[in-house]
């Protein structure tokens, strides 16, 4: 396994213009969102009840706010931006992809020509297959949403809550990953020619060791995640500000060295199934 | 009767003779007029009805003086078929006139028709629901008129027409008119006798079965009310005539209610009034005998389950009355908690506002799954939530607390639900808190309730012109009750209680309407209430006070280095006067002002050797009617470093999210 993860390392360094276009379009859209998060945050913060005020001030504000959100329009502005950047996101992200994939199956030519080669002849696959994605992922929100939500407001603690949070955190994480890791077969099957179905079927039989490579990569990039994350916390200012915006280039490396070691397996596991 | 001699023994002995032979005649008059109901006859699905039980004589006793008018008089037999859920009528009801000018029709309320089917008035304003019980499907109800006579047998039953004053629609057949042969006078009365039917639903909107359980409300043909001349300040008499809408409930006159009620012979019967005598069971069957007088309904409810038990109750303000409790037998654990609410709500409203003038007060307990039928109230009988969970909270006396507080606000000051139904709702939910307050230490949370006022509108409109049960119930009950407190926390709890002392004392037994509350309010505290009521009870408007904006910039004071701070208030709903400021400087320093309120913005300038840390309108919450605190209070400035961190940790949520979701 050790060779698909390494050959894999090498194969995503050898995309930098891959790693440059993702990197470009995160750092856009997370500057837009941060900009969105900054405004309703410091709406917030300027109306929060100073601690000069008891207790119950702040229950009211928090239950006031509930209210607010859910039985009048107040959060309807909100769901309408977020609705945009998904929309941006949906629109976007899949024809990028359509090009890192389209690099890594064809290893020779030059970068560029590939590339946009790939968008133009799997843009629009790509972008199908996401939006399909997306509402299977969503699904389980139907039943998870209302349960967290009653199990919030039945929280005595915030150890309860916690206790109570993670493994449907968890759940979810691992559902989305599952559902990512198979479309992500499928993507590779309509590059290589070979169909999307295929791609699919071959996640399916071997999902084990597709699993344990994605938990490898997943591992690392979590470990580097949190050491920015702790040091974002630490330093505070414009540091860690810099630092959040100059993340996702790692971001960036991670993830196409997920798509390549995965996209190593596949090839070998094709390989070995079109020769027999 | 022979009259004996007065002498000697010979006179003694004739004496006592002459006084048994009085008793002996006594006890046969009385065994005579008390006959035997006549056995229930059996019968199939006919259309005819078997003869129900005779409608009772009132009662021989010498009376004291009436405490109402006396308006309407019935006298009913009904007998209640639980195998087909039915209900058999008859009645004799007469009405007095009340008014000046001769009346030619009379109009009576048939409630139960409103849940005949989903095209009437109350289902398309409902949607076949209220509060949160549902009707249940082909679950549907009728009263149906099936005789009306005069008094001299003459056939009236052609000269009914159904009537739809609100809307028109002719799918509604709640309200009806009868034109009479002749016109009834003014102080005379015309005497009307009727036989009906009503098809029982599955408890909902107050009436209907739960299993064994039956909950008759609205059960009878009822007279409208009559409003003379002046009355809730109408210019001319005339009838007050609604259909039965989705959120409104009823208003009659005040009179005398004599029932007989027939149920299978294992039930128990809780009614308005107080029994004439115990019940008589034979073939069966059970017949009881209620009276009532100076009441304006007649409810009663039966279930063979119910646990009886009754207590009498005087203390220093009341003066003696039968607590009669119907418990479900899933809450036979929990009979002291209900006797206690009772006992200490009758006794604090009859000390607060005037004696109970009743001699009973009934509480029936619905069974699990009566939902449709609980929390109601009618003169001298009251529900209480039904018996779904073993151990409940606070709720079961807060609800015994309402609906006899019912009793003031409804049952004794009648007011008309339908087109003022804050008069008794928010009233009831304003004695309630203060019963809840004084007898079980639970404090009310007035700015987390007036948070929840999100529509608020004018509290003195009919019924059905609010958007939903939602926003009938948000102003009714809540605002109105935020409205009472606001009074309250402006003239003090012992001038309220004057207030609604005056009050009651004045319109018991009567008809007032907001103007006359208004009236007793100036005249207790010899001011003038008119502003206050033009935007919070005829008008539908909250309180919205909040702090705009801040700008702080350095200046020099007498040579030394200071600040000066603007701030900007805003009124964004009513006024109130006077409205608190609270200002903090970085220093820890503290500054008060007041406003009246009164203008649109207002706008403070500060010096001060340090700059403003935040600014508060309100900060001890006074307004009671300001519905929006989190405007109330701005920071000058916030912490940046928690302002990153706030942001850096909300953005990487999201964008967790969306990479989960969207890759």
């Amino acid at each position: 396994m050790k060779r698909f993860l390494i050959g894999g390392f090498h194969a995503a360094r050898r995309q930098p213009l891959a790693i440059g276009a993702l990197f470009l379009f995160h750092f856009f859209w997370s500057m837009l969102l941060y900009r969105a998060v900054e405004e309703r945050v410091v709406n917030v913060m300027r109306r929060f009840p100073p601690p000069q005020f008891p207790g119950e001030r702040v229950e009211l504000f928090l239950n006031e706010s509930a209210v607010l959100l859910f039985k009048s329009g107040l959060a309807v502005p909100t769901l309408l931006t977020l609705a945009v950047f998904a929309a941006v996101r949906l629109a976007v992200v899949p024809l990028l992809h359509a090009g890192v994939f389209e690099s890594l199956h064809r290893v020779n030519g030059p970068r560029g020509t590939v590339f946009i080669e790939g968008i133009r002849r799997h843009g629009g696959a790509f972008a199908l297959l996401a939006l399909l994605r997306a509402a299977l992922t969503a699904v389980p929100l139907i039943w998870a949403i209302p349960y967290g939500w009653s199990r919030l407001l039945k929280a005595d603690s915030a150890v309860s809550l916690a206790a109570a949070a993670l493994p449907l955190l968890a759940g979810l994480a691992v559902y989305g990953g599952l559902i990512k890791l198979l479309f992500m077969y499928m993507q590779f099957g309509k590059t290589a020619g070979t169909g999307m179905l295929r791609g699919l079927w071959l996640a399916v039989r071997r999902l084990l060791p597709v699993c344990l490579i994605a938990l490898a990569v997943s591992a690392a990039a979590l470990l580097a995640g949190a050491l920015v994350f702790a040091a974002s916390l630490a330093w505070a200012g414009f540091a860690a500000l810099a630092l959040h915006l100059a993340y996702p280039v790692i971001k960036m490396l991670f993830k196409v060295w997920d798509i390549s070691a995965q996209h190593q397996y596949f090839r070998e596991a094709q390989g070995r199934q079109t020769a027999g | 009767m022979m009259r004996p001699p007065i002498t000697g023994r010979t006179a003694g002995w004739r004496r006592t003779a002459a006084a048994i032979l009085v008793l002996v005649l006594l006890a046969a008059a009385a065994m005579l007029t008390n006959r035997e109901a006549p056995e229930a006859p059996v019968h199939g699905p006919a259309q005819q009805p078997p003869p129900p039980p005779d409608a009772a004589e009132a009662p021989v006793k010498p009376k004291p003086a009436p405490l109402s008018r006396h308006v309407a008089e019935y006298h009913i037999g009904v007998r209640y078929d639980a195998g087909e859920q039915t209900l058999w009528g008859e009645q004799t009801v007469t009405w007095k006139h009340p008014g000046e000018k001769a009346a030619g029709e009379l109009y009576f309320h048939l409630y139960p028709n409103a849940f005949s089917s989903m095209d009437t008035t109350f289902m398309k304003e409902s949607g076949g629901r209220l509060r949160n019980s549902k009707m249940k499907d082909g679950s549907f109800a009728a009263m149906e008129l099936l005789t009306v006579k005069s008094n001299d047998g003459e056939d009236l039953t052609h000269r009914l027409q159904f009537v739809r004053p609100d809307d028109g629609n002719p799918a509604d057949r709640t309200l009806v008119r009868l034109r009479l042969p002749a016109p009834v006078e003014p102080g005379g009365s015309v005497t009307l006798r009727m036989t009906f039917r009503v098809k029982l639903p599955h408890a909902f909107a107050r009436m209907g079965t739960a299993g064994d359980f039956v909950m008759a409300g609205q059960w009878f043909p009822k007279l409208a009310a009559y409003e003379t001349a002046g009355t809730r300040r109408r210019g001319e008499e005339g009838w007050n005539l609604h259909q039965y809408h989705g959120n409104s409930e009823f208003y009659a006159d005040f009179g005398i209610y004599s029932v007989t009620i027939q149920v299978p012979e294992n039930y128990t019967v809780a009614a308005t009034g107080f029994p004439v005598r115990s019940p008589a069971a034979s073939g069966g069957v059970k017949t009881y005998r209620f009276y009532a007088e100076d009441v304006h309904d007649f409810a009663w409810a039966a279930s063979p389950d119910f646990i009886y038990h009754e207590e009498k109750f005087a203390d220093k303000h009341v003066p003696g009355v039968k607590i009669k409790l119907y418990l479900d037998p899933a809450h036979r654990h929990l009979r002291d908690r209900y006797m206690t609410a009772a006992k200490r709500s009758l006794s604090r409203y009859s000390e607060w506002y005037g004696p109970y003038p009743y001699s009973t007060l009934s509480i029936v307990v619905p069974p699990r799954g009566g939902d449709g039928a609980a929390g109601m109230e009618y003169p001298t009988l009251i529900t209480a939530w039904e018996a779904s969970t073993e151990r409940p909270g606070l709720e079961l006396e807060r609800v015994v607390a309402h609906e006899i507080a019912h009793q003031y606000w409804y049952g004794i000051v009648a007011s008309n639900e339908m087109e003022e139904a804050w008069l008794d709702e928010a009233f009831a939910s304003y004695s309630e808190m203060r019963l809840m307050q004084a007898e079980y230490d639970v404090k009310p949370d007035p700015p987390l309730e007036a948070s929840r006022i999100l529509s608020p509108a004018p509290l003195n409109q009919p019924a059905w012109r609010y958007a939903d049960h939602a926003h009938y119930a948000e102003n009714v009950y809540t605002r109105g009750k935020l409205v009472l407190l606001a009074i309250e926390r402006e003239i003090g709890e012992k001038a309220m209680d004057e207030v609604l002392r005056r009050y009651y004392e004045r319109w018991k037994f009567k008809h007032p309407s907001t103007a006359d509350f208004l009236d007793a309010l100036e005249e207790t505290t010899g001011r003038s209430w008119k502003p206050f009521f033009e935007q919070f009870v005829y008008g539908g408007r909250m309180l919205d006070y909040a702090v705009e904006r801040i700008r702080v910039r350095p200046v020099r004071q007498n040579g030394q280095p200071a600040y000066e701070n603007i701030v900007t208030v805003v009124r964004r709903g009513g006024y109130d006067d006077p409205v608190e400021l609270l200002f903090r400087f970085e220093d820890g320093s503290e500054v008060r002002r007041t406003w009246d309120g009164r203008s649109e913005s207002k706008t403070f300038r500060l010096i001060a050797p340090a700059p403003l840390d935040w600014a508060a309108v309100d900060p001890d919450q006074r307004l009671v009617l300001e519905n929006r605190h989190f405007n109330n209070i701005l920071h000058a400035d916030i912490d940046e470093t928690w302002k990153i961190r706030w942001n850096l940790a909300l953005s990487r949520a999201v964008e967790a999210v969306f990479a989960w979701m969207f890759g």
